[in-house]
């Protein structure tokens, strides 16, 4: 696999990050992200990976779009209330980028369609807005071994999670029984802080989909003995549950280990510090 | 001496199950962070608060928007 003429152009600003900048736009072009929920994350998510040359996202969504989106979910215009927001969101942004494939499903999808689209795709991405839909993709992460990356946000609270085969799940943190998690109807929300983790989410992803087998394995574990983990394409900080706080001297994503609940009954044989 | 989100608190607790109880944390939807780690909710009762040391401890509210 190589670049076209057209593409060393689109992505000449990107090549000239580091000496491996062609391999990494490489890695990029083969990966296929599954993106679940296309909304005030998953629009500016779905939209800066489509830009930066990911190669193939499945997209989707079963709502249509509504005026109260607007004002967050970039992908959007006004003549589109009404329509399908995967349709709407895969026109634009095959618009914005026509090399990446991109598949579609408008429908709320079923157990067996969503198996089946997370097979097909390297990570899963989580900007759904509700707690079954959650668990249901965090089930799906677990029993496929694909990497998730999730963010959530409400209110004034932006909340971002990155889970793998090896770390605690969702379903340790959070019971099945709990009836609703608070979400953007209930509470409002800040368009901004939505784009800024969208945007941190995605640049997690690509620093993620960028980086060699090689670089995985050998990532640093994030914590306490790399306490500046960003910056470096293979440090992604899997099992860690982050949330956007202000102390003194820190305004931005407090990351924080999240710990296995051994009796998890998704995945409660994961051993603790195994991240 | 327990600080709960950056606050001093006087309150006293054996683990951090009982520290719930006496905070009246709702029983869904809430996070807790100790020293840096999150805790699920099976872990509180078997967390041990040690009054001969500072912890650090912050709440906050799980969110599932997007």
């Amino acid at each position: 696999m190589n670049l076209s003429d057209s593409e060393f152009i689109r992505y000449s600003r990107s090549l000239m990050l580091g000496e491996d900048g062609l391999e990494r736009q490489l890695r990029l072009k083969q990966a296929r992200v599954l993106v679940l929920g296309l909304g005030g994350l998953g629009c500016p998510v779905a939209s800066t990976l489509v830009s930066a040359g990911v190669g193939a996202l499945t997209l989707i969504d079963g709502d249509v779009i509504e005026l109260s989106n607007l004002p967050r979910q970039s992908l959007y215009q006004t003549s589109d209330v009404g329509k399908p927001k995967a349709e709407v969101a895969a026109a634009r942004l095959r618009q914005q980028n026509p090399h990446s494939q991109l598949q579609v499903l408008k429908s709320r999808p079923d157990e067996q369609q969503l198996r089946e689209a997370a097979a097909d795709c390297d990570v899963l991405v989580d900007c759904s807005d509700n707690l079954p839909t959650r668990l249901q993709l965090n089930r799906l992460a677990r029993e496929s071994g694909k990497p998730m990356f999730a963010g959530a946000v409400s209110g004034t609270s932006a909340q971002l999670y990155l889970l793998n085969r090896h770390s605690p799940c969702y379903q340790c943190l959070v019971d099945p029984d709990w009836q609703v998690l608070q979400n953007c109807r209930s509470m409002g929300v800040d368009p901004a802080l939505v784009t800024l983790t969208a945007q941190q989410l995605a640049w997690l992803l690509l620093q993620y989909l960028q980086a060699s087998p090689d670089q995985i394995a050998q990532a640093i574990p994030f914590g306490q003995a790399n306490p500046v983990p960003f910056g470096q394409a293979n440090s992604v900080p899997f099992g860690h549950y982050g949330r956007f706080a202000a102390s003194e001297h820190h305004i931005g994503f407090h990351w924080y280990p999240l710990q296995a609940n051994p009796n998890c009954a998704c995945c409660g044989a994961v051993q603790q510090g195994a991240v | 001496m327990l600080y709960i989100n950056q606050q001093k608190s006087e309150l006293q607790a054996a683990t951090l199950a009982e520290l719930a109880e006496r905070l009246a944390l709702p029983p869904q939807g809430v996070a807790l962070v100790l020293d840096r780690q999150l805790l699920p909710r099976a872990l509180w009762a078997q967390t041990p608060l040690s009054t001969a040391q500072d912890h650090h401890i912050e709440i906050f509210q799980l969110v599932a928007g997007g």
